[in-house]
């Protein structure tokens, strides 16, 4: 097979793979700091920007009051 | 910003006040109809051949009547047919009745607040919801109702998904989301007025608690007198307090990271459990008696529901969706692979009887409330209205998420009941009978399930043990809850395609240990869901149980609610009559009530909005879940028949002990008759209170509805219109002009989109 060949190939494998990750990260909620930060950008940055480490503390302790079901 | 201003129907105009610089806020719906169902010539050969494929699965299903049947025609009937209903049937339903709007823009938009509100990619969001409501609960009752064979069971769950579960999913996610995302009963309290929204809320705690108590009832009859399920479930604890260290202190936001190395530990936990079931020392430690392992899952559930959440509940629940996700994926690539043979018959002899060993009662209406996850379910209806609409980016992507996300769970069933079929039917009845029948031995177990009579089954206790042996367990016999069963079906299957025999037990284990794990997800989620319902109500009566950080409400509430599903829970391990027997159509019945609950919001909402040539599409799914839920609590509380009715077999008890017997049935001394008089007394009890709440809620929709019929005029209780400034397509591929529209959307900078930017990749 040529270089040129496989880089493309490569390229797609990586591709697919980042969109899974981005997918499994995204159901899994793994992604809500990068989604926050973005929401504060969007949200014309009224309040400082938390750090990750604030974010999760503040999720976690938000988290406390707002119970989230899961089903049998 | 205007929120009453709405334009007629027509061309795509740019959204936003003022800002025509933006694109359109949607497709122009006739463009998108025409892409979106004009039938090619390619079309029109594939749904011809997804219809043939189907109608063959089918046939062989239903009509061929051969020595055994290939699992992989449950697979393609189920698929097609899901594919068939999704493509004609949820777009019908998404063009009569429901009419999503996408220039109006949903609650994660006009909420946002980068925390519940938050647009999400509909893809992801599928994913997030599909974790959300399936669990244990599709995996265990088609695994029950196989003892009907195999036909009862696949007919229901996937007729019934299609005309019931996934519509009752899809218009709760639809209406709430409508509502900015308020629960269900919220929106009951407002569609159906105070009496009817005050049944709907004690309703859904009652049946919560039930819920709860069953799914805890399934976990402890799996482990049972098995050292090595205790040891490998019991880990899951300090994997989970580890992982909320880590993710606390260590390394924050590394929530891949962190579930990576909990599903390593986890792997380990088993492997380790194995040895440890096998030295002298953990055999002893590690064997517990039911009784004591429902204490500990008792005293397990109120530390978790008063433990922070993030010190235990939160890193669970990423192991769990995990899991979810990973063994799902791969017990479908299995019967994919492996194709296993089905031998049992496709409709049994207790199929036309009432007196089965694995639940009592006839098929109708008990094989509708056995299987209750899977086709219709409605705890689902506390996940559409409340977690899911707070996070949907258009409304049109309701169809994809709220009825696919149904079908997907209907698939799990169907590939419960696949491993539960592909095991030797005398096995499943050795394992799924009750103690007092199989005296619990090996040998008593052979002649109770060959004195059956069923055709072709011919077990000894040589096999018996020798299947136990096989799978790492000390005997298989009445491991009653159906957890065991697809354990043991899903080792069956997969030590075929990976490891060989020798991994039997590594499999059976595995399986054991993501039900446990799912279904401890959902105990201690539900306890404390059911522990804010409680100190909301409450709070309306006493205002101090509104404040968060009142510890002692906290923890007044959380212990009136684990000693609700507690007590059940012990009354379900120490009935003398099997427990999982008599209890699980309580747990069936209980959720098909919830079902009728919500469609009967539904009803009321639909019938405001005068739908009314559509309003069969609810009435159906809601006049059949009523007539079989009616009829099975009526058939419970006063059938004579004692194996079907609590109250007969209470009467029947109780004259027995008023006579001075010391023995009755199966019970074989005056404890267990009182115990048998105490069960069936709560057992009757909450079935009679379930059934009055739910037909007040029926009939206060029916009268919302007639109302409505009768041109009562009502406003409504849809938040208030908000032009939407953001674009996502709605299904799960994207039209050309759906495609074209998002790359507009996306080239714009980010404060120029939603408020959010978008959870859009």
């Amino acid at each position: 097979m040529s270089g040129a060949a496989q880089i493309p190939v490569l390229a797609r494998v990586g591709s697919w793979w980042r969109g899974a990750l981005r997918f499994g990260n995204g159901v899994l909620g793994a992604d809500k700091y990068e989604r926050y930060v973005q929401y504060h950008r969007a949200s014309g940055c009224g309040t400082p920007l938390m750090t990750e480490r604030e974010f999760w503390r503040d999720y976690q302790d938000w988290q406390e009051a707002h119970p989230e079901g899961r089903c049998c | 910003m205007s929120t009453t201003h709405q334009q007629s129907a027509g061309a795509p105009r740019p959204a936003g006040e003022g800002r025509t610089d933006l694109p359109p806020n949607h497709v122009d719906p006739d463009v998108l109809e025409h892409e979106q169902t004009r039938w090619t010539p390619l079309r029109i050969v594939i749904w011809v051949g997804i219809a043939l494929l189907g109608a063959v699965a089918w046939a062989m299903i239903a009509f061929v009547r051969g020595e055994s049947i290939n699992a992989i025609w449950f697979v393609f009937a189920a698929v097609c047919s899901y594919f068939i209903a999704y493509r004609f049937y949820s777009k019908f339903i998404e063009r009569k009745l429901t009419r999503p709007d996408d220039r109006r823009a949903t609650p994660a938009e006009y909420n946002a607040n980068g925390k519940d509100f938050m647009p999400t990619d509909r893809r992801v969001l599928y994913g997030h919801h599909f974790a959300a409501i399936a669990g244990a609960g599709p995996l265990v009752g088609p695994v029950l109702a196989a003892q009907m064979g195999y036909l009862p069971g696949t007919i229901w769950i996937i007729v019934g998904v299609i005309l019931a579960g996934a519509v009752q999913d899809y218009l709760v996610l639809f209406f709430s989301m409508r509502r900015g995302g308020r629960s269900l009963g919220q929106m009951a309290r407002e569609e159906l007025g105070v009496v009817g929204g005050y049944a709907a809320i004690i309703a859904t705690l009652a049946i919560m608690i039930i819920i709860v108590a069953i799914l805890a009832l399934v976990v402890v009859n799996a482990l049972g007198e098995s050292p090595w399920g205790v040891f490998s479930v019991g880990m899951t604890i300090p994997i989970a307090l580890f992982m909320g260290v880590y993710l606390r202190y260590l390394r924050p936001g590394k929530v891949m990271e962190v579930s990576i190395i909990g599903f390593v530990l986890l792997m380990a936990a088993i492997v380790a459990g194995g040895w440890v079931a096998g030295t002298d020392l953990g055999a002893q430690l590690f064997t517990l008696d039911r009784v004591t392992l429902a204490w500990c899952v008792i005293v397990y559930g109120f530390i978790a529901a008063v433990l922070p959440v993030w010190l235990l509940l939160s890193p669970r629940d990423y192991l769990s969706t995990f899991m979810k996700v990973g063994t799902i994926v791969l017990l479908a690539a299995a019967i994919v692979v492996v194709r296993p043979e089905i031998t049992v018959p496709a409709v049994s002899e207790f199929a036309g009887r009432s007196d089965g060993p694995v639940f009592s009662g006839s098929l109708f209406p008990f094989l509708f409330v056995t299987i209750a996850c899977g086709a219709l379910s409605g705890f689902h209806a506390l996940i559409a209205s409340g977690t899911t609409p707070k996070m949907v980016e258009k409304e049109r992507q309701t169809r994809f998420i709220g009825y696919g996300g149904m079908l997907m769970e209907s698939f799990v069933a169907i590939m419960a009941l696949v491993a539960a079929v592909s095991i030797d039917r005398g096995i499943y009845f050795a394992m799924n009978s009750s103690p007092a029948a199989t005296m619990g031995t090996v040998e008593g177990a052979a002649a109770f399930v060959n004195s059956l009579g069923l055709s072709g089954v011919h077990v000894t206790p040589e096999l018996l043990q020798g299947t136990a042996d096989a799978v790492g367990e000390e005997t298989i016999i009445s491991r009653t809850g159906g957890a065991p069963t697809l354990a043991l079906g899903l080792s069956h299957i997969m030590h075929q395609w990976l490891g060989g025999a020798s991994m039997m037990s590594f499999w059976y284990h595995f399986a054991i240990m993501f039900e446990a794990l799912f279904i401890l997800t959902a105990v201690d989620a539900g306890t404390r869901v059911a522990r804010f319902m409680l100190t909301d109500t409450l709070g309306n009566f006493i205002p101090k149980f509104r404040d968060a950080d009142w510890r002692a409400g906290a923890w007044l509430t959380t212990a009136i609610m684990v000693a609700g599903w507690g007590s059940i829970l012990i009354l379900g391990v120490t009935d003398p009559l099997g427990g999982i027997n008599t209890f699980f159509p309580l747990f069936g019945i209980a959720n098909q009530l919830l079902a009728a609950i919500a469609l009967a919001v539904c009803l009321a909402i639909a019938a405001n909005l005068h739908r009314f040539k559509y309003l069969w599409i609810i009435l159906l799914p809601l006049a059949f879940d009523v007539l079989v839920t009616v009829t099975g609590s009526w058939q419970k509380i006063f059938s004579p028949d004692p194996k079907v009715g609590y109250w007969a077999n209470h009467f029947a008890f109780k004259d027995a002990l008023a006579q001075g017997q010391t023995s009755f049935g199966t019970a074989k001394n005056v404890e267990a008759m009182e115990a048998v008089v105490r069960n069936t007394f709560v057992q009757g009890t909450l079935s009679i209170l379930f059934v009055v709440l739910t037909i007040i809620v029926v009939i206060m929709a029916v009268v919302e509805a007639v109302k409505a019929l009768r041109g009562h005029e009502r406003r409504t209780h849809e938040d208030p219109y908000v032009e939407s400034r953001f674009y996502a397509p709605s299904g799960l591929g994207a039209t050309p002009s759906e495609k074209a529209l998002a790359k507009q959307w996306d080239a714009l900078p980010i404060e120029q989109r939603t408020p959010t930017g978008g959870g859009h990749h």
